[in-house]
């Protein structure tokens, strides 16, 4: 039942499946090990949520990979503008491109665009500064529209075949 | 761009639209497979802990009673021993109705001299050839002859008169082998201490005894007494109660708290503490205590320094805490006097600390953009945390009366395991203020 909902949060912060399921695995031990002070009266999804993303975040400590990828050189066309175009993205597509990014940058787009932190709780979280927090974040979405375009660019070029 | 258009930002949005639509994950028996090796691996380990753990409790509850045990049989060996070798008697220390006494009065000598046998032996000395001297209760004697001829009386090494040194070496023998059927003072003066020994009690001895220093002296500081047959058995029987009595005492203790988490700093408002110990005396100088303390304890932590899931709002976001807790402090402690002076001393103490916890209450504040918002949970949750804390001390203490005395002792609870519902490792100082009573 919540197999779907807890891979869908992992993915996102995981380079891989395997790693995704390593931090799903992660995080339902730690919900079997401490269900008893979950409140009942509470709903369950944000518990268990909070647990698979310190347990991603965990994971990223754990495997702090600092070599950086090569800068994806960014295209011209601001596509984000235009939603109609994207829209047909797949959600795994859209795992794949952030699977794309560095962990650090990565890390940083989840817990500020996905699940809204700011950026000192971020640091906090990460042990980075909060001008880290911010530069890498602008680096992410940089990296994600050039992703993104590259993207939409090879499927219109197959559209066109 | 600032935070705001951050989160209008389109691809921001799209992403963010993006991540909840998850349905195209398709589960995986592997997936599953995996986590349930883990749980069976685990399952197996907590059952070993748990047995090794009981075991080694068991031993060592066995351990420490054999230890007490022997340590105690020792003790009593050794006061007996001393007491043995110790006992010198002679004519003035020795009991007027003593029936070998009667036959050694100062007028005697000549008579015992004379009265000597042909073959060297005293009138009282029994022998294969003689009948034992009667005594004052009816019992037959248990011959002394174990075939061996008395010593010879012509050493020249012994310092005592030879007719002295005979009656002395006689009466001992008698004594030593005489218990039940004695004069039931003479027995019980063979197992006491020898601090009780009517004829070995000085002022010295009373005060060389810790346990005994709170008697009131029944001899005079000059040097020995000899007490008569009422006034003897009195003292031994008030000696012996206290000397049994003086190893317990109940203390009543109060303190304030000051309490916080992840480190000695940072402190919250100051709490309390209040309550009930009491301790054993194993050794004059060494003491086992228990009792219960109740302890009101605040502090507060950041969402990193509390490990409990429980504290966040509907979206999964943790914030700060500001906790007040009650709960039952059941300390286990050690106490060593390694400074004694005339009416105070210096002592340690170390010990560990289970917390049951009574109630507890916590303010969050979220992380979130509700800066303001604040939420409060409180619940009697009476959870119960085992050898949690370890208690250092150092202290002084004052004899106020002759079985009161007060005490001063700052202390120091640092954490050996987490406790209450936020996970908290919880640190502890302040200073106990204590008075105790000897029982």
């Amino acid at each position: 039942m919540f197999y779907g909902y807890g891979m869908s949060i992992a993915l996102r912060y995981a380079d891989s499946r395997d790693e995704g399921v390593d931090i799903l695995n992660d995080a339902f031990m730690k919900v079997f090990n401490n269900i008893r002070k979950y409140d009942i009266s509470r709903p369950f999804k944000p518990w268990l949520r909070r647990i698979i993303i310190n347990t991603a975040i965990n994971h990223y400590h754990n495997n702090k990979k600092h070599l950086l990828k090569t800068d994806i050189a960014a295209l011209e066309n601001d596509i984000a503008e235009d939603e109609s175009i994207i829209s047909g993205i797949s959600y795994r597509e859209i795992i794949d491109m952030m699977q794309e990014l560095t962990p650090g940058y990565r890390a940083v787009f989840n817990l500020y665009v996905i699940e809204e932190f700011t950026h000192e709780e971020i640091a906090d979280m990460l042990g980075i500064s909060i001008g880290t927090s911010k530069s890498n974040l602008a680096k992410a979405k940089k990296n994600l529209r050039t992703i993104l375009e590259n993207k939409l660019t090879r499927r219109q070029k197959d559209d066109q075949r | 761009m600032t935070s705001d258009e951050n989160r209008f930002d389109p691809l921001d949005r799209f992403f963010r639209k993006k991540s909840e639509e998850y349905d195209d994950i398709a589960f995986r028996e592997q997936d599953w497979l995996k986590l349930k090796n883990r749980l069976d691996v685990q399952d197996a380990r907590l059952t070993y802990r748990r047995r090794v753990r009981w075991l080694v409790a068991a031993s060592i509850l066995l351990v420490s009673l054999m230890g007490y045990f022997t340590y105690e049989n020792y003790l009593r060996i050794n006061e007996i021993t001393r007491q043995l070798q110790d006992e010198t008697p002679t004519a003035e220390h020795l009991l007027p109705d003593d029936p070998v006494i009667m036959e050694e009065t100062p007028d005697a000598p000549e008579e015992s001299s004379a009265a000597r046998r042909e073959d060297g032996s005293l009138p009282g000395q029994p022998d294969d050839d003689h009948e034992p001297v009667p005594l004052d209760d009816d019992s037959d004697p248990e011959p002394f002859d174990d075939g061996h001829d008395p010593a010879p009386l012509d050493d020249d090494t012994d310092p005592v008169p030879r007719e002295e040194s005979s009656r002395l070496a006689d009466r001992e023998l008698f004594r030593s082998e005489r218990t039940d059927e004695m004069d039931p003072r003479l027995a019980t003066r063979e197992v006491l201490p020898r601090q009780l020994h009517s004829d070995m009690i000085r002022s010295e001895d009373i005060r060389e005894n810790g346990l005994l220093s709170h008697v009131r002296p029944a001899i005079s500081d000059s040097g020995t007494h000899i007490p008569s047959e009422t006034e003897e058995a009195e003292l031994i029987a008030g000696l012996f109660d206290r000397t049994q009595s003086g190893r317990f005492s109940l203390g009543f203790v109060t303190a304030p708290d000051l309490s916080t988490v992840g480190g000695v700093s940072n402190f919250d408002t100051p709490g309390y503490k209040f309550g009930l110990t009491i301790s054993y005396n194993i050794t004059p100088d060494l003491a086992i205590s228990t009792g219960a303390v109740h302890s009101v304890v605040r502090y507060s932590a950041r969402s990193r320094e509390y490990g409990s899931l429980f504290f966040y709002d509907d979206s999964g976001t943790t914030g700060d805490i500001a906790a007040e807790c009650r709960l039952v402090d059941i300390p286990v402690t050690m106490t060593y006097h390694f400074l004694n002076l005339d009416q105070s001393g210096f002592f340690a103490t170390a010990g560990l600390s289970s917390y049951i916890m009574l109630n507890e209450a916590y303010q969050f504040t979220p992380g979130g953009y509700s800066p303001g918002d604040m939420e409060r949970w409180e619940k009697r949750t009476g959870t119960a945390h085992w050898l949690s804390n370890a208690g250092f001390s150092i202290g002084y203490e004052r004899n106020v009366h002759q079985n009161w005395n007060l005490r001063i002792e700052p202390f120091i609870k640092v954490p050996v395991r987490t406790v209450g519902r936020a996970d908290v490792e919880l640190y502890s100082l302040g200073s106990f203020v204590s008075i105790h009573y000897r029982l």
